[in-house]
């Protein structure tokens, strides 16, 4: 059943236009990444989508509902969540309280601890900071917090913005895991990733954008094997 | 050096040549002077238009008072209200001046001498305020300011010598319409000439990111400072300017009101721009002048005027742009490079503890000429803050640091930008609402010579060097391969050309050694490969020292000579990256088994 749809979305910035025409959809319970180069306008698409930018044309469609230029607020309240590229945390709150402000319009109060418990199972080294000021943490950290603060709010559909941004490599292993691991739960996952490798090897449909618009669309695996995409985003 | 040829270029030109250039910024001024002599000699006397003309006069006080606010509350984005206090110290010591002077005043000299020490007087008055206040940052400056010109008012009502509660009168009629607009023109084409040079662009980098203006060796302190003087002087000057006009003064037009109605058009205007300013002065100077009809309704209608206003327009009647903007559209020209030299970083175990949290310990680094060294570690293992112990950001609890053969001990960010130490900020801190050229010029600044004046007066050194500025930062941007979005704001980049225009204005401070904190963060595959070449192109061309912060590890084994491994704040190795790959000890707290094995095929310690 298709989650999300967009068609002929367009986007400008000012006089810039940041997005042609981008269609594509995502189905439930399914992982999409979007890849292309900087300035192909994939965080551009995902502010759209969870109402951060308000589109200039076209639809999205959640759950056969017209979203578009909702506020991000009222797509959080039907489950659509976004972890934003630089993070936005709460610079000046504990980290638990930050990740307690991800599970703001939730009321049920065993489902918040079991998620909490999650993050923090995820990260550990979260657990250790929990009672820190978000501020003082390192971006990796606070790269982590993002994330488990999505969680928190016990989406339907996730969208991530280069979660591996900032972080070990034992880490980045860690976060594909996470992100198979919650995509099983049931959890829809559009991911956007400049790792275009890793992003690929566990997407089911992959769609590739070039200045503002699909250019090429597949399995995951299929574009992995194509050679045009090895070539440019694979560094072959 | 290219300074230098710049400044040969100054002392070569002729007398003449020089004077005329001097001169002819001032076009405007001199050219409407006789202007506002004959409008005034002709319609001014007309008695159906004297109502006018004393509003006419009044916007122009206004204006010159917005506009100098403007260069404080707006272009170096603090918060002062208290401006109708440094009015009033103009206003009274001119004041004083002229009804103790001659009766007589040819050629108002003793006028000018009046208003140059009543704004003199402010500028003072600007400096003990502002000097120990601006070193704070966030609201404090408000709340100062605030209080400044309440103990002013204070003073006044309650000083028989400054006429008490009822004031100074009567004062001679000194000012009228041409003085008043002169100053005013005069005023908007200091403002205009400051904004514009590179000093103007100091101003907005502290607005934008204090921690990065620092980085990029400008002394943010000094220039909040500079700002709230000069705009102390220029609100004497109108204090003076409306006490020789209005024939009086009194303590109840210096209240916080006036200096809220004062905020209000620089907010109005649209922070910062001096246009904006100017058009807001005037609104609101004569809308409670034709709302007069409407008695008590009046400032009611007033305030949801200024409401609608705002909310109409949220950033301003103009935002940031300016009149001139439409006009003309041109950049400067240039060229520029400089040398590296020898002895750069060394760190003799430094620590670093936040409460009772060591974040750094026992941290030793030397870094000599044109090496590239890398720092990798877990994520939050100290890396960045052994950045931000290097430029001053924060000073070590124990060891040293010296920079340059310089011990930097007390040593504030922008001193060590001078040494020659630059760098890129893990978490992008560029001038967001500039242009990417305007933060490349930016970081040029600190390698100008020219004063403030020198760039009021629009002389040759200013031109020069803004040629130099200009075309220095072309060079750098299309070396990072932004040549394409000079014009564009820094916020509307992508996120890994916002990256690259970190490093090209890293590079133009000029440095010896410059600091990368994750630079190939948000770049893809194929783009960490560029990167790759561009680090070593850049340590080959500018002759610089590379210190890499990166997780990327295909990335720092490509391009680094030295690695050292933090953990914990742990230097737990140090050494060639074919030993950090199978050193069991980093394989265990950083790169994992699998990726080791993966990548690097070393395993654990077999």
């Amino acid at each position: 059943m298709t989650l999300l749809e967009l068609s002929n979305v367009d986007v400008h910035y000012g006089a810039i236009q940041a997005l042609k025409g981008i269609s594509f959809k995502v189905d439930e319970g399914e992982i999409v990444t979007l890849i292309g180069a900087n300035g192909a306008g994939k965080t551009t698409t995902l502010r759209a989508i969870s109402g951060m930018l308000k589109p200039s044309r076209g639809s999205i469609k959640y759950r056969d509902e017209e979203v578009s230029g909702f506020k991000p607020h009222r797509l959080v309240a039907r489950g659509l969540c976004h972890a934003p590229e630089g993070r936005g945390i709460f610079p000046n709150l504990t980290v638990r309280e930050n990740l307690m402000l991800g599970a703001f319009l939730r009321r049920d109060q065993q489902g918040i601890e079991k998620d909490l418990e999650r993050g923090f199972a995820l990260f550990p080294r979260l657990k250790e900071r929990e009672k820190q000021m978000a501020g003082t943490l390192s971006g990796g950290e606070q790269q982590m917090l993002s994330i488990a603060r999505a969680l928190m709010s016990s989406p339907k559909l996730i969208l991530l913005d280069e979660p591996s941004l900032g972080l070990a490599p034992t880490l980045v292993e860690a976060i594909f895991a996470t992100i198979q691991q919650i995509n099983k739960q049931g959890v829809t996952v559009l991911l956007v990733e400049q790792n275009a490798h890793l992003a690929l090897s566990i997407a089911h449909h992959g769609y590739v954008l070039e200045t503002g618009s699909v250019v090429q669309s597949g399995k995951g695996e299929e574009l992995l094997r194509s050679p045009d995409i090895r070539k440019a985003y694979l560094g072959e | 050096m290219r300074r230098k040829s710049s400044v040969a270029g100054f002392f070569g030109g002729s007398a003449v040549k020089r004077a005329w250039r001097g001169l002819r910024s001032w076009i405007p001024f001199f050219a409407a002077i006789p202007f506002l002599y004959l409008v005034e000699a002709t319609l001014a006397s007309q008695p159906s238009l004297e109502y006018a003309f004393q509003n006419i006069n009044h916007i122009g006080i206004a204006i010159i008072l917005a506009v100098s606010l403007n260069l404080v509350n707006g272009l170096t984005g603090q918060f002062s209200i208290g401006h109708a206090g440094f009015m009033a110290v103009g206003g009274y010591v001119s004041a004083v001046m002229l009804m103790r002077g001659p009766a007589q005043d040819p050629y108002r000299l003793f006028f000018v001498l009046s208003i140059l020490a009543g704004a003199g007087a402010a500028a003072v008055a600007g400096w003990i305020v502002g000097k120990p206040s601006l070193r704070l940052r966030g609201d404090y400056l408000a709340i100062v300011t605030l209080g400044f010109g309440e103990i002013i008012r204070v003073i006044i009502e309650n000083t028989p010598f400054f006429g008490g509660a009822i004031g100074l009168s009567p004062i001679p009629h000194r000012a009228d319409f041409t003085w008043i607009w002169a100053t005013a023109v005069a005023t908007i084409l200091i403002a205009k000439r400051l904004r514009d040079s590179s000093h103007g662009r100091a101003f907005l980098s502290v607005r934008e990111d204090e921690v990065a203006a620092e980085a990029m060796g400008i002394d943010t302190t000094a220039y909040k400072v500079r700002a709230f003087v000069i705009s102390a002087f220029f609100a004497g000057v109108a204090g003076a300017l409306s006490g020789a006009f209005e024939g009086n003064l009194a303590p109840q037009s210096f209240t916080f009101v006036r200096s809220f109605e004062i905020v209000a058009m620089v907010v109005l205007g649209g922070m910062g721009s001096i246009t904006g300013a100017t058009i807001a002065a005037s609104v609101l100077t004569i809308l409670p002048e034709y709302l007069r009809a409407l008695a008590n309704l009046r400032m009611v209608i007033y305030s949801v005027a200024l409401v609608v206003l705002m909310l109409v327009r949220p950033r301003g009647l103009l935002g940031t742009t300016e009149l001139w903007d439409f006009v003309r559209r041109r950049r400067p020209r240039a060229k520029g490079k400089r040398e590296a030299t020898e002895a750069l970083i060394d760190v003799r175990r430094a620590s670093i503890r936040f409460g009772g949290l060591t974040a750094v310990s026992d941290f030793s680094l030397e870094v000599r000429p044109r090496e590239l060294v890398a720092l990798i570690g877990p994520n939050g293992a100290g890396k960045t803050t052994v950045f931000n112990l290097l430029t001053g950001v924060y000073p070590p609890s124990d060891g040293t640091i010296v920079i340059m053969g310089r011990d930097t001990r007390g040593l504030q960010p922008h001193a060590i930008a001078h040494l020659g130490v630059a760098r890129t900020f893990q978490n992008i801190r560029l001038f967001r609402e500039l242009s990417a050229f305007d933060n490349v010029r930016i970081a040029c600044h600190h390698l100008t010579r020219e004063s403030m004046g020198a760039a009021v007066r629009h002389g040759e050194l200013s031109v020069v060097e803004e040629r130099w500025i200009a075309e220095r930062s072309e060079e750098l941007l299309e070396i990072m391969g932004l040549s394409h979005r000079l014009e564009e704001l820094a916020k509307n980049l992508p996120y890994g050309e916002q990256r690259r225009l970190e490093i090209a204005r890293a590079l133009a401070t000029g440095p010896q050694v410059l600091l990368l904190d994750e630079p190939a963060a948000g770049t893809n595959t194929r783009e960490k490969g560029e990167l790759m070449q561009l680090i070593r192109s850049i340590r080959d061309r500018f002759g610089v020292a590379i210190v890499l912060i990166e997780h990327d590890m295909r990335l720092v084994m490509g391009v680094s000579e030295r690695i050292l491994v933090l953990d914990h704040g742990v230097t737990i190795a140090q050494g060639l990256p074919r030993e950090i790959q199978s050193n069991p000890k980093v394989i265990e707290a950083y790169l994992g088994e699998k990726y080791a094995k993966e990548h690097f095929g070393s395993g654990a310690a077999s």
